[in-house]
């Protein structure tokens, strides 16, 4: 299971009780220079997984113990107008996810920015998983 | 000058250990994932003083020696016996003399090294979640003198 399929599954069923709100099993590609997030209000895409090694034990025989670092980002556009009165549940929903990431890790992350659009509201939500690595 | 750089894959400082006197460069085995490694030849030294000089005076006592060390627990050879020789928790809870040659940067023919024997001791094995990993300290209390040699 990737990442990106856990964190799909997990906000899923944590928005399954909010009526309001839909999961996307599509990326958030970009149509007419727009992503589909900006066109489709309330409901949430999440992209691609990207990972990054590092170094979290060096050892003098170069055999280290690596730290990999999965980062996903999820997206909810809503009409800033009139905001969804399920919105707060749904952000603290969505971000309660890291916990259900299933992978074998040492750290789950998660927070989101908010940008104003014009008349629109964009929460970008990034979760991070730690994992080590021989 | 010859720096003696540990960095290219063949030249790696390590530590050797066996149970028998070390004849050959494989002999027993050699403790995996070292993260750092410190040769302490602590040559004691009696200072005094007296009424008709102003500097102190000296005068040589035995050495304190010791190899530590801190390594990331390999269970290959912390708990379970190679070739012959016993793992380190074993080695450290017997209270096994181990004899131990410590290369300064690897095996190949002209490497050196400092050898001795001596007891293994301050195991303590510890992991957290930022860093989950076990890793432990390492210390080998020397028995007697340490002799440098050449491979």
């Amino acid at each position: 299971m990737t990442q990106r399929t856990d964190l799909l599954a997990a906000i899923t069923t944590a928005l399954s009780t909010l009526t309001q709100f839909s999961v996307s099993q599509e990326l958030p590609w970009r149509q007419n220079g727009q992503p589909l997030f900006r066109k489709n209000f309330k409901k949430v895409y999440v992209d691609q997984t990207n990972v990054e090694e590092t170094t979290l034990i060096p050892v003098l025989s170069g055999n280290e113990v690596f730290q990999v670092q999965q980062t996903c980002q999820a997206y909810l556009a809503v009409d800033a107008k009139n905001p969804p009165s399920q919105l707060s549940s749904a952000i603290t929903k969505i971000l309660q996810c890291k916990s259900n990431i299933n992978v074998i890790n040492f750290g789950n992350e998660s927070d989101y920015t908010l940008e104003i659009d014009e008349d629109v509201l964009v929460y970008s939500f990034e979760f991070r998983t730690f994992v080590a690595t021989t | 000058m010859a720096y003696i750089n540990v960095s290219a894959p063949t030249s790696n400082a390590i530590i050797q250990l066996s149970t028998a006197t070390i004849a050959t460069t494989s002999s027993g085995y050699t403790v995996p994932a070292l993260q750092d490694v410190t040769i302490n030849n602590a040559a004691g030294v009696f200072n005094w003083t007296q009424l008709d000089t102003f500097s102190q005076l000296a005068v040589s006592t035995p050495a304190t020696n010791s190899i530590s060390a801190n390594m990331v627990l390999d269970s290959a050879t912390f708990f379970a016996a190679t070739n012959g020789v016993p793992g380190l928790f074993d080695l450290s809870n017997d209270a096994t003399e181990v004899y131990f040659r410590v290369y300064f940067n690897g095996k190949l023919t002209g490497a050196k090294y400092v050898s001795g024997s001596g007891y293994i001791t301050n195991l303590a094995p510890t992991v957290n979640p930022t860093a989950p990993v076990w890793v432990s300290p390492i210390t080998i209390s020397v028995n007697g003198d340490l002799t440098a040699g050449t491979v």
